[in-house]
């Protein structure tokens, strides 16, 4: 943070003074004429003690109802609220257009501050935001110390360039906080922020010198801050690869990670968490880490997990604790009752019809479908004339588009036998049952057999 | 087995260590089907509405020139009551260090006066029992064991191996055996597959695959191939190909998808590419994606030559904690089966459908929690809409008691059947010990099936079940619990 914070604090709070209303400004161009001197009215500008406001009856010479209106106007109790160092008496030497006329213009187009006439003697011209780190503190006080500052005030500092930077968030800053020469915090810092802030992101706050070396202010939180991850954690392979960058030497994960951050996922060996810090006081929580699976961990990944964890169960270890598998290796009372909910026989219909899941993969079509709907008397028994699909009155005409789509719901039903009625060459009637994507001489290669049940030992060739 | 027993036998008692699990359940349940029955043409009366009916008020369906019309009336009551029992065993300490002997069985018989439940055929059955030897760079599995994939639950009777390569980034499995039929532990010779009296094989296939993984802390791609073989006719029963793959970027996001090619067909099979985004110390997560189903059917059967036709389905998923006892959530899909190339004017069948549920849980701590979930999907063949609602309430640490109210219309596209069922029901769950947990519960059935015509019937029923899990194992303080396991340290806990 260099040139930047002294300069952001004083224009900022220029900003903010000069865009408050002010109900009773005195309109100095319109007395021009009467006031040859600024001392008339400023005397404490250039006499030590002497009130830097008129007093209200300075004012009242003129504006007393006879001359001109009355106005009710007093000088305020307390000079105003900022964070500069400033005083007149510091500048005894300087004429008063110097810094309250910008070049060119009459005496009496006063402005408050012109703050390049400032920079011009402090900051080698530099702009107020760009100023040398070094010189914030010339004109500005640490923001601990600028007591009357309110809060809204603070929020307000104009944030300097640099803080816009790429690598601003993540490391740029730390670099620009220590003051090497002084063994302190850089003043640039300090002109905006005090320690709290800083430990809003920095689980380590207690052990950086620089943050130590500012001031406590929680008026400071108000400028807000955020972790940003570096870019190495972005890439694909920062969770096989953080370890290695953990070990001493490594990457400084303690900036922004307590042992709670790891324990996340590190539940079995909180030991390789011991370098970091623990939450407390003064430290920031660090940031925010989510379990994740892995990912072979898949679907089906609770039918294999045996064969792995017994194989290398020190893998397992990395983020699972005993505790994780013995709530179902033992009873236990979260264990869960079937698969289907209760009332899902009722539902199956439909479910089954449009293949929510595979049924096939746990159920064996002849062994549990039929059996079932033999029972239910849900079988074709002869020729498909039945009247099961009566809501459809010619349904044995348009039974194609059903059975290729739904064809697994059908054969609960149906054998072979049924359909082969009309659809074989040498049983039945010779209906082509071949439909889209159907490559005949591939599955005869695969399997003539199969053909041979419709076709016989005619096998055509072909589709 | 004979060598196990060998095993067994060799090493001293002490050392060898094993666990058991049982869990038994019993289940009351009725079932009301349909009786398929018939009228001579000749007594078919023409009803109000045009159509024809029984003299008893039956909806007939008659086909000119044959002497009978056919119609289905209410089937008879029948009552099953299925006693399950399961028992998952591993034994270690077997003198070799990585060797155990895992298995999983079932007994299943049916106390009701039908024998109805599905399963019960044949009474005992053998899940997985394999003798396994695992070290970190390999794993060795002999016996009764499965292979899980996209390709589905492929058991078999043989061998399995894995390797691992490059501390475990690089994996490779290969297996093969004597097969299992889909979805079950029986071989496709076994009568009970086969309760239609269908044309089944005589010799089981011959099952071999394999898959090689590359796996990063951050991604995982793999690639499989499985095929079966009938060993009588030398020809293929499936033949398929597959990859899939799993990313996880930064930022909370997931990126998922795969495919499966149909060798046999020459057709892609199911697909699918999901997207999830589940940021951190977010309220909120997500996902969307798109798939494809296909069915596969072996080549044991006509079906493939059927030509099923896929459909695509976009979907998507989300929720919210808006205030943390709450969660909102919520899911939709919309779908469209291909064109299957046989339309005719005379019946339209519908090809579209969707899917949507909308749903939240509260839950104010451990003791008390709720959630209510609505349902709609309308699509061809069967359509469904209801909602289900339930209240957990744990007066103490080992003790859930369970209420739920649950409503459900169902309306099928080909019968003239909507069925609207209410359901109250109450469930308990109690652990009496570490290794010890009871269970029951009961659920009152009030169903209509409303029909234009006699076959309208309400029938209410109750459906009860009661059940236990044991958990034993060898007697030392921790002896029950698997070495591997025991290797995984305590931790603090989270």
């Amino acid at each position: 943070m260099k040139p930047i914070a002294a300069v952001l604090a004083l224009l900022s709070l220029t900003a903010i003074l000069a865009a408050r209303p002010s109900p009773q400004a005195f309109d100095h161009e319109r007395h021009a004429r009467l006031f040859p001197s600024c001392d008339q009215c400023h005397a404490g500008a250039t006499t030590a003690g002497a009130a830097l406001l008129p007093s209200p009856a300075q004012c009242a010479v003129c504006h007393n109802d006879q001359i001109r209106p009355r106005v009710d106007w007093a000088p305020p109790a307390e000079p105003r609220a900022g964070n500069l160092r400033f005083t007149h008496d510091a500048h005894p030497k300087l004429p008063c257009a110097m810094c309250h006329n910008t070049a060119g213009a009459e005496r009496m187009q006063v402005q408050r501050t012109v703050i390049t006439s400032c920079l011009g003697c402090h900051a080698g011209g530099a702009a107020h935001l760009e100023a040398p780190d070094a010189v914030c503190g010339t004109c500005h006080v640490p923001l601990a110390r600028a007591d009357r500052l309110q809060e809204e005030d603070i929020a307000g500092l104009p944030k300097p360039p640099s803080h816009d930077s790429a690598g601003w968030p993540t490391g740029a800053h730390g670099a620009t906080a220590w003051d090497e020469a002084n063994q302190t915090v850089a003043t640039s810092c300090a002109t905006c922020h005090a320690r709290n802030f800083c430990a809003t992101c920095h689980v380590d706050a207690p052990e950086q010198p620089a943050i130590q070396a500012l001031e406590a202010d929680p008026r400071s939180l108000v400028l807000h801050a955020e972790l940003v991850p570096p870019a190495s954690h972005a890439e694909g392979s920062f969770i096989g690869a953080h370890g290695a960058m953990s070990r001493p030497g490594g990457i400084a994960c303690r900036t922004c990670h307590a042992q709670e951050s790891c324990r996340t996922c590190h539940t079995g060996l909180p030991g390789i968490t011991d370098s970091l810090a623990v939450r407390g006081d003064g430290r920031a929580a660090g940031a925010q880490t989510r379990r994740r699976a892995p990912a072979n961990h898949t679907p089906e990944w609770k039918e294999r997990h045996g064969v792995e964890a017994a194989a290398r169960p020190e893998t397992c270890a990395t983020c699972h604790v005993r505790q994780d598998c013995l709530d179902c290796h033992r009873p236990s009372a979260a264990a869960a009752a079937g698969y289907h909910q209760p009332l899902f026989l009722a539902r199956h219909p439909a479910a089954a019809y449009a293949r929510q899941s595979d049924c096939s993969d746990c159920h064996n079509a002849g062994q549990f479908c039929a059996t079932c709907h033999q029972a239910a008397g849900l079988v074709a028994t002869d020729v498909l004339g039945a009247a099961y699909h009566d809501a459809k009155r010619v349904f044995i005409f348009g039974h194609g588009e059903a059975a290729r789509q739904s064809l697994e719901s059908c054969v609960s039903c149906h054998t072979e036998r049924d359909c082969l009625l009309c659809h074989s060459v040498v049983r039945g009637r010779g209906f082509n049952p071949h439909g889209p994507g159907f490559d005949a001489d591939r599955l005869r290669r695969k399997n003539a057999q199969m053909c041979t049940v419709c076709h016989g030992a005619a096998i055509p060739r072909g589709n | 087995m004979a060598a196990l027993g060998g095993l067994l036998l060799a090493m001293p008692a002490q050392a060898q260590q094993y666990w058991i699990r049982l869990e038994s359940q019993v289940q009351t349940v009725a079932f009301r089907g349909v009786q398929p029955d018939s009228v001579l043409a000749t007594d078919v009366v023409i009803g109000a509405n045009g159509g024809r009916f029984t003299r008893g008020g039956f909806a007939v369906r008659c086909v000119s020139g044959q002497t009978y019309c056919s119609f289905f009336r209410p089937g008879q009551r029948r009552s099953g009551g299925p006693l399950m029992t399961t028992a998952d065993f591993s034994v270690w300490g077997l003198g070799v260090e990585g060797l155990r002997f895992k298995g999983r069985s079932r007994l299943g018989v049916d106390l009701g006066d039908s024998d109805v439940w599905p399963g019960t055929d044949p009474a005992v059955q053998l899940i997985e029992g394999y003798l396994e030897y695992a070290k970190p760079r390999v794993t060795v599995q002999a016996g009764r064991t499965h292979v899980m994939s996209r390709f589905g639950y492929t058991g078999f009777d043989g061998a399995k191996g894995t390797a691992r390569f490059l501390r475990g980034a690089v994996t490779t499995t290969l297996y093969g055996g004597w097969g299992l039929a889909y979805g079950v532990a029986l071989p496709v010779s076994s009568p009970a597959l086969n309760p239609l009296d269908e044309f089944q094989p005589r010799r089981r296939q011959l099952v071999a695959g394999g898959d090689a993984a590359w796996v990063l802390p951050w991604m995982r791609g793999r690639v499989l191939y499985e095929r079966q073989v009938d060993p009588q006719s030398d020809a293929f029963v499936s033949e398929r190909a597959g990859i899939d793959m799993v990313v996880r970027p930064p930022h909370g996001l997931t990126l998922s998808g795969g495919a499966d090619y149909d060798l046999t067909s020459g057709w892609w099979g199911s697909a699918e590419a999901t997207v999830g985004w589940s940021p951190v110390q977010a309220p909120a997560s997500g996902r969307v994606g798109a798939r494809r189903y296909r069915p596969h059917f072996e080549l044991w059967t006509i079906w493939g030559a059927f030509n099923p036709v896929p459909y695509r389905a976009l979907f998507g998923s989300v929720s919210v904690v808006p205030w943390q006892p709450i969660q909102l959530r919520a899911r939709a899909e919309t779908y469209a089966f291909d064109e299957t190339e046989t339309d005719i004017a005379l019946v339209d069948v519908e090809r579209t459908g969707w899917r949507v549920g909308l749903g939240t849980t509260f839950r104010r701590n451990r003791a008390l929690g709720a959630s209510v979930d609505y349902h709609i999907e309308l699509g061809p063949g069967a359509s469904s809409l209801g909602f289900d609602g339930r209240v957990t309430w744990s007066p103490i640490d080992d003790l859930d008691l369970t209420g739920s109210v649950a409503n459900l219309k169902r309306a099928l596209e080909f019968r003239f059947n909507d069925a609207d069922v209410w359901q109250y029901g109450a469930a308990v769950e109690y652990s009496a010990t570490e290794r010890l947990r009871l269970y029951g519960g009961a659920f009152y059935y009030d169903e209509r099936r409303d029909r234009g015509d006699a076959a309208s019937f309400a029938w209410n029923q109750v459906r009860a079940h009661a059940g236990l899990r044991v958990v034993l194992g060898s007697p030392a303080d921790q002896g029950s619990i698997h070495p591997a396991i025991l290797r995984v340290p305590e931790g603090g806990g989270r």
